[in-house]
């Protein structure tokens, strides 16, 4: 098996259909009356904006994310779909209505002014924010009085439904397993081994995940009040979890310091196997979903 | 393989395979006491070559580190040699 042509942007995950189900529920449960000015945070591929313009084509929405890449693709997607792109926020501020800003922007320094924003989305990189204190402020600084804060992740305490998390663990091991046999026809080759950087993340377990109420807790810190958390379960399929291996910003956590090209292959063949070996064809993941709203 | 001894030279074996090339200065080497994340740094793929490498050691395939690893819907802080290797006790006894 070979997956030679890795895509490791995050736009492959961001079309697979559990996902799209995921973060299309999201969308669908926020309540949009009185709502103009929507900010999507470290927004990807663009996904929550599409799902939200769809909706509602008359919202302004600006959206941001640290990568470039992830802009480039989500312009070209919002241009391709017809949606009126414009190229600065004081344009979007002057369009009023039906229309997009993309920029690379870090989420933790928000582009807008206090209370201007009517409803921020964030799809599953809340957990991703360097410092979730700070982060909350700034998120309660730019909304308005009665603004919605809507969010969801993958990544927090809850997320693994019970009995599935040996899935998880055969699927690493499992990559490990690929990661060892490709440095073994290397040995047999007499070419060195796959180098590793160690170092260049975190160490294990330090994850600092919050629970539904922890989330809640931090919010009302910053002066937002959870209005409804739920836990929604997702079905990963074998397609799906090799799709998230392939992204290359979680491979290069999950591997951390070898090349990425290299762990997200592991990590794409390891999904393939560690499914053949359970013998399922999906697993499910509970999904976070808080709606909090500004003071 | 059951026996507690065997067992922790299994798990500190392995252990100082993983940190042969990691220009670590433990004082005292790996010991009962020796901690994976506080005293080892290890990263995540650290963790999981570790468990394979224990697999391969005790031939045995399968064996659930995530009861080890996450409690109660999350990842614990840290792990020592000790509760290591009583877990692998555990689940060797029970087949």
């Amino acid at each position: 098996m070979s997956f030679e042509l890795v895509d490791t942007t995050y736009e492959p995950y961001s079309q697979d259909p559990g996902y799209i189900a995921a973060n299309e529920a999201l969308i669908d449960g926020i309540a949009l009356e009185g709502v103009s000015r929507v900010a999507d945070l470290a927004c990807g591929t663009g996904l929550l904006s599409q799902l939200l313009i769809r909706r509602a084509p008359n919202l302004t929405v600006c959206a941001i994310d640290l990568d470039p890449v992830q802009i480039g693709i989500a312009t070209r997607t919002f241009e391709g779909q017809g949606v009126r792109v414009v190229d600065s926020l004081e344009a979007l501020r002057a369009a009023g209505s039906g229309a997009v800003h993309l920029r690379a922007a870090s989420a933790m320094e928000l582009p807008f002014e206090d209370g201007e924003i009517d409803l921020i989305v964030q799809g599953n990189s809340i957990h991703l924010m360097p410092d979730r204190a700070a982060f909350l402020r700034e998120v309660a600084r730019v909304l308005r009085p009665g603004g919605r804060f809507v969010f969801n992740s993958v990544f927090y305490v809850g997320t693994f439904v019970p009995g599935s998390e040996a899935v998880f663990s055969e699927w690493m091991k499992e990559a490990v397993l690929v990661l060892n046999r490709m440095n073994a026809e290397r040995a047999a080759r007499g070419e060195p081994g796959i180098p590793r950087k160690r170092g260049t993340h975190g160490r294990a377990f330090q994850k600092d995940w919050l629970s539904a109420e922890g989330w809640s807790a931090a919010l009302a810190e910053a002066g937002i009040d959870t209005i409804s958390a739920g836990h929604r379960p997702v079905p990963i399929s074998q397609k799906g979890l090799q799709l998230v291996g392939a992204y290359g910003g979680l491979a290069e956590v999950l591997m951390s310091g070898y090349p990425v090209d290299i762990a997200s292959e592991c990590l794409q063949e390891g999904a393939v196997r560690a499914f053949e070996n359970l013998g399922i064809t999906e697993v499910p993941r509970n999904w976070l979903e808080i709606t909090a709203v500004r003071r | 393989m059951t026996d507690t001894l065997a067992l922790q030279t299994t798990v500190i074996t392995v252990l100082e395979d993983t940190v042969r090339d990691w220009d670590m200065d433990l004082e005292g080497g790996i010991t009962a006491t020796t901690t994976l994340i506080g005293d080892l740094a290890f990263e995540s793929i650290d963790v999981v070559q570790f468990a394979v490498a224990l697999e391969q050691a005790l031939g045995k395939k399968g064996l659930p580190f995530e009861k080890l690893f996450i409690n109660d819907g999350a990842y614990v802080d840290d792990v020592s040699v000790t509760e290591v290797v009583e877990f692998l006790k555990a689940e060797l006894v029970a087949g």
